[in-house]
């Protein structure tokens, strides 16, 4: 009896899937560690695209907080945060009138130190009570009487806490979410006056002008800013930051390919007389191939899934914030599997170079 | 159905010199014979299987098997020559460690494009017919010796190739096991099929048509000895047809044209006087 065979190597897929997936089986606690090993990798680039994202989220949740539609800050001051340069608080009335714009606050971005819960350093935002820049609701409202403060959750302090500025006491009045800046630095918005208090020897100053409704001139000695320019202007700092974790998020993609890599080539390695075996029965090169090439994708995807559950659980324990976005979520099995076909090339080297008459080794 | 070698010449190249294991050999096998290549290890038996099998490209000389000129074969005719033509059994058996006896026998059915629930079937049919059916299941590093070599003779037999190549199919095997192995090449060959076996052990003569010696030390011989020696003939009976004669063949590595010469000057057919398979000087 012939059997019939299908000539065409393309219709044949399973063979070569059949005996990757037994093969991985065979292996299955070196598999389990590989996978384990590249889920950390994949982990810690998660948290580190995590940490890179938070950055630019916290930056957009900050200078949108405002709601204002334009800043206006001294002329040749690079912004209202990296480089704060004072102005006198009566020039808000003058840019008020400025044609374009409806309503002018000024607002006064400094830094301040607090031991309360621990010794630390926030972002201090003085703004006019239930004006441009103000806390929405009742948490601006709230600031008009005195020392009261508005607080990130990230200083760890609850309502009601008493909160200590630069030595000075404070109430904590409301608790916002997400509002850092220059890389996770909790922000403080306390009103002008305070602020003018704890930063600017109760001068009568400020460091931006904000605005609804957008000036259709500057007003003279003022530099009118948009919110994509603070927002740039706020990034700089961080700019070098962010370099340097998406180097270090690549050189996890490269451990992570290079621990698949690793496992798939030493498989390759171990299985040379199966190759050479296989090719002298007919198994087709493009088979052993394909073989190779699922393993390494199966291990780069398990190790993604992994990797998805590691960060949940790590997150929390990272001092600073960590915003993995669900696109990246997404796009790590597809990055992951890119990952794993081009960690098998060696070993898909290795298996089309194995000579099919080893299988005859021991023997001539 | 015959394969024809001609001429055929296997060298391999290392450390700055040639070695031919393999120098000149002709011989023919026909259809439903058993040919043994016989001699003492580093002979070239296994060289010229491995050329049998379109596995090593001789440096010289032609394989022919249904008429086609097997050394020219290359890409994907090449692998399809493997997989439907040749079925190979190695000497250490070259089970895939990972896959159960049953999947060893699947693969190159699946490799054909077989699909996968006709491929389980006909590896178990090929599995009980090599006494393996209640060991599908088990990996081969979990069979015995002779367990392993019984599910590669059924891999090898997966596709039912037209040939079968064996290297040393009993060196891993105790007495009683070679004597079923050696039955069982023997019905292989009797389904029709040419079965080329290279072995040391002449227990395997008793049941082989032709004989093909391959001696060791070629290369001290004079250049002008005689290549190829026909030793009287030797006549071997099957019970179920008649029987083409079985040559005994002495080949001796040489580069001489001689030898396709001698072979292709058959002995005659001889008919068979006794229905008892046997090997008879």
């Amino acid at each position: 009896m012939r059997i019939a065979a299908r000539s065409h190597r393309f219709a044949t897929p399973g063979v070569g899937g059949l005996i990757g997936l037994r093969d991985l089986q065979w292996r299955r606690l070196r598999f389990a560690i590989a996978v384990v090993a590249t889920a950390l990798v994949f982990a810690l680039g998660l948290l580190m695209s995590g940490v890179s994202a938070s950055f630019d989220n916290e930056i957009d949740r900050t200078v949108d907080s405002f709601h204002a539609d334009a800043w206006l800050v001294r002329a040749q001051s690079f912004g209202p945060f990296t480089g704060p340069a004072t102005i006198d608080e009566g020039w808000a009335a003058a840019a008020a009138r400025v044609p374009g714009v409806r309503q002018a606050d000024p607002v006064a971005v400094l830094r301040a130190t607090t031991t309360t819960p621990a010794r630390r350093n926030v972002n201090l935002l003085g703004v006019v009570p239930g004006g441009v820049g103000s806390p929405a609701g009742a948490q601006g409202a709230m600031l008009a009487p005195g020392n009261v403060a508005v607080v990130d959750t990230s200083l760890g302090l609850a309502e009601g806490a008493r909160l200590d500025l630069n030595g000075e006491r404070f109430r904590v009045g409301g608790v916002t979410h997400g509002r850092t800046f220059f890389a996770g630095i909790p922000t403080v918005v306390v009103s002008l006056r305070a602020a003018q208090r704890l930063g600017l020897n109760g001068k009568p100053l400020a460091t931006a002008i904000v605005t609804r409704g957008r000036p259709l001139v500057a007003p003279r000695g003022l530099a009118v800013l948009g919110a994509e320019d603070v927002k740039s202007d706020l990034a700089r700092p961080v700019h070098q930051a962010k370099q340097t974790i998406g180097l270090i998020r690549l050189l996890l993609w490269v451990v992570a390919a290079g621990i698949i890599g690793a496992i798939v080539y030493l498989s390759a390695l171990e299985r040379t007389q199966d190759f050479a075996a296989l090719k002298a029965i007919g198994v087709s090169t493009g088979d052993l191939l394909a073989g190779l090439v699922l393993q390494a994708v199966l291990l780069a995807i398990l190790s993604a899934m992994l990797a998805v559950g590691l960060e949940q659980a790590i997150a929390p324990a990272v001092a600073m914030s960590v915003e993995v976005s669900a696109l990246t979520f997404l796009t790590l099995p597809l990055v992951a599997m890119a990952v794993g076909v081009v960690a098998s090339a060696v070993a898909l080297r290795r298996a089309v170079a194995v000579d099919p008459a080893l299988a005859f080794a021991g023997s001539r | 159905m015959s394969l024809f070698c001609s001429n055929l010449v296997v060298e391999y190249a290392g450390a700055g010199q040639v070695v031919r294991p393999v120098d000149g050999l002709s011989m023919e096998v026909r259809r439903g014979e058993l040919a043994l290549l016989l001699g003492a290890s580093g002979c070239g038996k296994t060289s010229v299987l491995s050329a049998i099998a379109s596995i090593l490209q001789p440096a010289h000389g032609s394989i022919a098997l249904e008429g086609v000129d097997v050394t020219r074969l290359s890409g994907a005719r090449l692998t399809e020559y493997r997989r439907t033509m040749v079925g190979v059994v190695f000497q250490s058996f070259n089970l895939v460690p990972s896959l159960s006896a049953a999947e060893n026998v699947q693969v190159p059915l699946r490799a054909a494009g077989v699909n996968p629930r006709r491929a389980r079937r006909r590896a178990d049919e090929l599995l009980l017919r090599v006494g393996m059916a209640g060991r599908r299941a088990h990996k081969p590093g979990s069979l015995s010796g002779g367990e392993q070599q019984r599910v590669s003779i059924a891999r090898a037999l997966a596709l039912d190739p037209p040939l079968l190549v064996a290297d040393e199919p009993t060196a891993h095997l105790d007495q009683a096991r070679v004597d079923d192995v050696i039955q069982l090449f023997r019905e292989i060959a009797d389904e029709g099929r040419i079965v080329v076996v290279a072995t040391h052990d002449e227990r395997f003569m008793a049941a082989a048509d032709r004989v093909v010696r391959l001696t060791a030390n070629g290369r001290e011989e004079p250049s002008n000895a005689q290549d190829l020696r026909l030793v009287e003939p030797v006549y071997g009976f099957r019970p179920a047809q008649p029987s083409p004669a079985r040559e005994h063949l002495h080949a001796r590595r040489s580069s001489s044209s001689a030898i396709a010469a001698a072979v292709a000057a058959r002995l005659p057919v001889a008919p068979a006087p006794s229905p008892s398979r046997g090997y008879v000087r």
